[in-house]
């Protein structure tokens, strides 16, 4: 083979490695896109963030049904309505009967009622890359005791399973909260 | 230049300025005249001129704000001399050429405000009118019950060069104007329909209801249903990699249910679960729920 040959052929494999160098860095950019900012357009956020606020209000609505729920399989469906919008097993909750932050796993495992409560004040404090905190203010039914708090939203874009079909889609889910002034 | 008329309302601030020489404590003005100014202004006139006028004659000609028309000569001419002039023809000689009067009557805004408004309600009274008389009004009924079905629960579009144009639909039944030919129908609880306009008898369209959409309807919005009887009707329905969609407002971005999921929603629903209305039903080749589009 003569030398021109070997320099064509050298120079084909390290376009071609340069090529898939690229694809493959193309991709992981695409993957690795997390900031929800960038991604979503400012009526899209402002959309999720709506519906952020009403997972908020379904979060303390559901508690309150599932305290005061007789039949156990309904029970157990608001216990696991309430765990499907939370981003985990562990996250904190404000507890309404304690008033003090509670993991989700232990408020569940009391089975004192809980309160409905009213939820005022709601704004956005900040966005972050794959979340934003929400202040709101809990105002306990019959009382006019009031707590305000902060919760993280996240929003992130997750694998689902649909049946057999796996899709990827973008997934609320209800993070901790801390309290800010009692 | 003044005109005839516009010297008669010159001669009516002579006829006053004249009468407040015997009445100076008067400080009205002609047509502010009551009975009892009347009364002196034809004692006074009778007085000077040795003419008479009438009581009828004062109110139709000198009380008014505006005249339509000059009074009768022989009157002009007794109210000139008892103005100080020989006539009507001296009176008209020495004021023709005399700044316009400034008793010629305003315009009366109020009136032409009313007037304006009046017409203008006219007007649009009108149109609406004929705009209804034009429109072609429609009902949409179950084809099996032959219930009306309420608007809210039906899409209506006009057909046209390949185009689908929503019709706004505010009130009951359809209103579709005279230039539709074609229009389509969809809803997640019947079966779409295309119809030629020409075509529609008694003015209803009948639609074939889609009896699974409308149990899955009943079983979301039946707050009275067993739940365990939803939940074996909607582990029937739907079909086992179903995908739900809760679209978010102005349609920006989309919640996701699987079917376990949905079903546990609708069981032990949520705040937001309780407002949900379905939009899109779609079927797969067994003729189980697959897709389900809802709206909040």
């Amino acid at each position: 083979m003569k030398l021109n040959t070997y320099i064509i052929l050298l120079w084909s494999i390290f376009l071609c490695t340069i090529n898939a160098a690229a694809q493959a860095s193309s991709h992981s950019t695409i993957q690795d896109i997390t900031n929800i900012s960038k991604i979503h357009s400012t009526i899209a956020l402002k959309a999720y963030q709506t519906k952020g606020m009403d997972k908020i209000k379904d979060l303390y609505y559901m508690l309150a049904k599932w305290s005061t729920e007789q039949d156990t399989a309904v029970r157990q469906a608001y216990k696991e309505n309430i765990h499907a919008l939370l981003l985990q097993d562990n996250t904190f909750i404000y507890d309404v009967r304690t008033k003090q932050l509670k993991k989700i796993s232990e408020i569940l495992s009391n089975a004192a009622t809980i309160m409905d409560v009213v939820l005022k004040n709601e704004k956005i404090s900040k966005t972050t890359e794959d979340y934003w905190i929400v202040q709101y203010t809990i105002i306990s039914s019959g009382t006019t005791t009031t707590t305000t708090v902060e919760q993280k939203v996240f929003l992130k874009n997750s694998n689902k399973q649909f049946g057999a079909t796996t899709k990827k889609v973008w997934q609320l889910s209800l993070g901790d909260t801390v309290i800010v002034e009692k | 230049m003044n005109t005839e008329l516009d010297l008669f309302y010159l001669l009516k601030i002579k006829i006053l300025e004249r009468y407040k020489e015997f009445y100076p404590y008067y400080t009205g003005g002609i047509e502010q005249f009551g009975n009892k100014e009347i009364e002196n202004l034809r004692d006074s006139v009778e007085e000077v001129t040795g003419q008479y006028i009438s009581e009828k004659w004062v109110y139709t000609h000198l009380k008014p704000k505006g005249n339509n028309k000059l009074p009768r000569k022989d009157m002009l001419d007794i109210l000139s001399k008892f103005s100080g002039y020989g006539n009507w023809e001296e009176f008209v000689f020495k004021h023709k050429n005399a700044e316009a009067t400034p008793i010629k009557p305003k315009i009366n805004r109020k009136y032409y405000l009313v007037a304006g408004v009046a017409t203008a309600l006219l007007v649009l009274g009108l149109f609406f009118y004929l705009k209804n008389k034009s429109t072609k009004k429609l009902t949409v009924i179950n084809a099996y019950t032959k219930d009306t079905i309420k608007n809210d629960a039906i899409k209506v579009y006009k057909l046209e060069d390949s185009q689908k144009i929503a019709i706004n639909m505010p009130n009951a039944g359809i209103a579709i104007d005279p230039s539709t030919k074609k229009i389509f129908i969809e809803s997640p609880y019947y079966k779409a329909k295309e119809i030629e306009v020409q075509q529609i008898k008694n003015h209803s369209i009948e639609l074939e209801p889609e009896d699974k959409a409308l149990l899955l309807k009943n079983i979301i919005k039946n707050k009275e249903q067993a739940w365990q009887k939803k939940q074996q009707e909607l582990q029937q329905l739907l079909a086992a990699d179903v995908e739900v969609i809760v679209v978010l407002e102005n349609n920006m971005g989309a919640e996701y249910y699987a079917k376990e999921e949905f079903i546990r929603f609708i069981i032990a629903p949520s705040l937001s679960s309780q407002k949900w209305e379905l939009q899109q039903v779609q079927y797969d080749a067994n003729n189980k729920v697959k897709f389900l589009r809802i709206i909040q």
